[in-house]
């Protein structure tokens, strides 16, 4: 169990990912902001010239999920005691665990006692933010971004597509995001997900790391002969498919809504989803598929009592869980168990490997600032410092000298001292070392991706990242395309029965419950249960992200 | 209520008070009352309060039900949708199999886990051998202590093709082993038999502390009468036990749709939405998409007034029949 929670943790840490500091142009002297903003903002006598650290102390209340067994508070973070150094700004955390987030973002919409700051609002106020705006509980950030913010408006107007991702459907700008970076330049994050192997069994069967489909048939009844013993080769997901879409995308579809050349279209009523469904309902009645993947669930990332300890071949995962990581967790201590990640399957040798998941957007979690705040200002001058280099690294790697050293060459490393920690066994992994330094995974601002370059250096984790290089996101829809409370409305009144009806069905199918005659039947009540409009409405949203513009 | 009218059947013949006299009285005899009880009433302050400020009060946010409700707004600012949300639920199409679900559990919940703890109790009873007694009556408790978290890995480990319960079914059945919580129709037993094990020694001991209170004498001259064992069960022990059962079933009915979501959720999957989706499933997947809370308090209201019907027809059952009832 406890090998369990580490796990969960570590991919949490991994995954739930980082946001830092500003581009490394922009951040030559970022302590003083950079002030372009100062010609913008000619009416406010006191923005024309901002400076850190602030001659008096000022305070700011700050909401956030944020878990850490290490430490209590993210003060206690090198990190954050440095850039409240650097400000002279301290901050109030309001935190709360992930498990109870959303209870207790509600309770405190519902007190009508808000912080200054919340991190990560839109995914618990569904009515979306712009409706957060018009209720009263956040502040609309349009008019004070450039005047206030100059980090953050120069990152926008330097990036075409960025600058639609952070405003709503009405051109607005109701909440700030993390933008993702390569230590700085604006810069999605590389596929971190997927499917992975045991590459050592696959090559006591001497066939080479699968790429199409029929590869993947051949290379699953390989492992399976030769180890019996092997109980679930091919992990998945309770509803069958898995969080990244990786062999539906084979088949052109994907489990849920996708795009297709800006169509919208919805997986499962799709000529490839009804393939897909085939050829998964084979594979598990030749036993290729784990017997209990309703009940294991391995969506996002494969359990290591399975993959780690010999009862499963492949499944999905992520970057960071290596054969090394399971070897550490004590799941396997043979020499030549190895993990290796596969490219997403295709369904012809040559075609473009698709991914379902957003992984590589631009932004990431949101901050609003509410109402409640009464120095908006300062509440975005300070966040705004958090769109510097100076503070992206503070957040991801901590401090140089004690955490981290610049190679120079802009690469990165973790300090011996660190790492010494590391293997005396006060800290079970590097990451976890960087997090009781740094805020890292729940941090704002420019998120720095490449930090764990740093982290995993030496290490073969990063190996991944080549393998799922190629992996494209033409299906994927724009994470950050919004629908108005009334469509929302609709949407979820009409959706919630068909998602239960396409996973109840899909798993049938698969498992065999179900003859696949039914399939145009079901395929008929998915229309009747209202996927056309749940389509219409989401194309709607897309047309709309798509007309964005200032 | 219930309170009222049994203090007032206890005291209604003592002097002072106006007997017959209808509403017009109630003032005079609650002051009368008052005046006699003071320390009572004083007593019984924390408690009133208690149901006042976390029973009564929260009723007002009922109105959440007929309302697009906004966590900003409140429940005096929130749109109000009259019944929408309660037409949604009744006319998604899910909305049969949800209800025949829960009612189906709900059932055969009480059918095996109500008398359960009553039997277990009843054979505790015939234990002579003090240890052995308790030896069992502690091990039997422990289940009811677990994290239905660990309780839920326990059922899944079991249940899965090579676990020890999926053999024990292959080997009845003469068929292979496979991941029973994966198969829709076994559930239901699953669901309901797992409670039963893990519920029946805790609730024996309600029963435990009703069969100590029984009488001793009353054994005695059974046995000079020649009553055996059974006998002695079937006309002492069980109708000493009555009152006790009674309360409790009715306490029971009241819940019977209630089927809790917790452990469900943990259990179920979406292959076998068809047996293991019940009400509360269904309102929290539903609420997964968007959180609604007024469409959730829309069907914990049906639930609750469900669940009410069923507590007043059983009471009204039970103090027809018997002398025994709640009011």
């Amino acid at each position: 169990m406890k090998k369990r929670i580490v796990a969960i943790l570590l991919c949490i840490a991994l995954v739930s990912s980082v946001f830092i500091g500003c581009s490394k142009q922009s951040g030559k002297d970022s302590s003083t902001g950079k002030d372009n903003a100062g010609e913008v903002a000619g009416g406010n006598t006191t923005s024309e010239e901002w400076s850190w650290p602030l001659e008096e102390k000022k305070e700011l209340s700050f909401w956030i999920v944020w878990e850490n067994q290490y430490l209590d508070n993210p003060n206690e973070l090198k990190g954050v005691q440095q850039i409240e150094e650097n400000t002279n700004v301290h901050i109030n955390w309001n935190i709360v665990s992930s498990s109870e987030a959303a209870e207790k973002f509600s309770l405190m919409i519902a007190s009508g006692d808000y912080p200054d700051i919340i991190r990560g609002a839109d995914e618990f106020y569904t009515s979306g933010l712009t409706k957060m705006v018009d209720d009263g509980v956040s502040i609309d950030l349009t008019d004070y971004i450039d005047k206030y913010m100059p980090n953050y408006s120069s990152l926008r107007k330097n990036n075409e597509k960025l600058m639609k991702d952070t405003m709503s459907d009405d051109g607005k700008i109701v909440s700030l995001y993390s933008i993702a970076s390569k230590t700085g330049e604006v810069k999605g994050e590389r596929v971190w997900g997927g499917p992975s192997i045991r590459k050592d069994w696959l090559d006591e069967t001497g066939l080479d790391i699968p790429v199409t489909i029929d590869d993947w048939y051949e290379a699953l009844t390989g492992i399976k002969a030769k180890h019996p013993e092997c109980e679930a080769p091919l992990m998945l997901g309770s509803a069958a498919t898995n969080y990244y879409g990786a062999f539906t995308s084979a088949f052109g579809v994907l489990p849920e809504f996708y795009q297709d050349n800006g169509v919208v279209k919805y997986g499962p009523a799709e000529e490839g989803y009804k393939q897909w469904v085939e050829t998964f309902r084979q594979w598990y009645g030749e036993g290729l598929i784990d017997p209990n993947f309703v009940s294991n669930d391995a969506s996002f990332m494969t359990s290591g009592e399975f993959i780690g300890a010999g009862k499963a071949a492949a499944g999905p995962n992520v970057w960071g869980m290596t054969a090394d990581v399971y070897r550490q967790m004590g799941y396997n201590n043979d020499e030549n168990y190895w993990l290796s990640a596969a490219p997403y399957p295709v369904l012809n040798e040559g075609d473009d490997p698709q991914a379902g998941a957003p992984m590589s957007e631009l932004v990431k979690e949101t901050l609003v600032v509410t109402t409640a705040c009464e120095d908006v200002e300062l509440a975005l001058r300070y966040l705004d410092y958090y769109y510097t280099t100076e503070s992206m690294m503070l957040s991801s790697l901590g401090i140089e000298g004690e955490t981290y050293v610049d190679n120079g060459d802009g690469t990165y490393s973790i300090t011996d001292a660190l790492l010494e920690k590391v293997a005396d066994g006060t800290y079970p992994t590097v990451s976890e070392a960087v997090y009781t330094h740094s805020i890292g995974a729940a941090s704002f601002g420019l998120y720095n991706w490449e930090m764990y370059d740093a982290i995993y250096e030496g290490d073969k984790a990063t190996d991944a990242y080549d393998v799922w290089e190629n992996t494209k996101y033409d299906l994927v829809l724009p994470p950050t395309i919004t629908m108005t409370d009334e469509e929302a409305r609709e949407y979820a009144s009409l959706y919630s029965n068909i998602l239960t009806l396409v996973q109840e069905n899909t798993v049938n199918f698969i498992m065999g419950g179900t003859s696949m005659d039914e399939y145009d039947s079901f395929v008929e009540r998915l229309h009747t249960y209202g996927i056309d409009r749940c389509i219409e409405l989401k194309q709607a949203a897309l047309d709309r992200y798509n007309a964005r513009s200032n | 209520m219930a309170k009222k009218e049994i203090k007032g059947s206890v005291t209604a013949r003592k002097a002072g008070y106006i007997e017959k006299g209808g509403i017009k009285a109630l003032p005079h005899n609650i002051a009368t009352d008052f005046k006699r009880n003071k320390t009572i009433y004083f007593l019984c302050i924390p408690i009133v309060l208690w149901y006042v400020i976390f029973c009564y009060l929260p009723m007002g946010g009922l109105v959440m039900a007929f309302q697009r409700y906004n966590v900003a707004k409140g429940i005096t600012g929130s749109q109000f949708v009259g019944f929408d949300n309660f037409i949604r639920f009744f006319t998604g199409p899910y909305f049969g199999r949800v209800m025949r679900n829960t009612t189906a559990i709900g059932l055969l919940d009480l059918v095996l886990g109500f008398p359960a703890p009553i039997i277990f109790a009843l054979l505790l009873n015939e234990v002579r051998n003090k240890s052995f007694k308790k030896v069992v009556q502690t091990t039997s408790y422990m289940p009811y202590f677990i994290s239905m978290v660990v309780i839920a890995g326990l059922i899944k480990d079991f249940t899965q093709s090579g676990g020890v319960i999926s053999n024990i079914v292959a080997s009845i059945t003469n068929s292979s082993a496979v991941n029973l919580l994966g198969e829709a129709k076994y559930f239901w037993w699953i669901y309901v038999l797992s409670g039963v094990w893990q519920g029946f020694g805790y609730g024996s001991i309600i029963y435990m502390a009703a069969l100590s209170s029984i009488d001793e004498q009353l054994y005695e001259a059974a046995v000079m009468d020649g009553a055996n064992r059974w006998k002695q069960t079937l006309h002492i022990t069980l109708p000493g036990l009555a009152p006790t059962i009674t309360i409790l079933l009715i306490m029971r009915m009241g819940s019977l749709f209630a089927v809790g979501s917790d452990k469900i959720l943990l259990l179920y999957s979406p292959g076998i939405y068809g047996t293991a989706d019940v009400i509360n499933t269904y309102v929290y997947r539903a609420g997964l998409v968007d959180m609604d809370y007024g469409f959730s308090a829309a069907v914990g209201l049906f639930n609750s007034v469900i669940g009410t019907v069923f507590l007043l027809v059983t009471n009204g059952i039970c103090r027809k029949y018997s002398d025994t009832s709640l009011f």
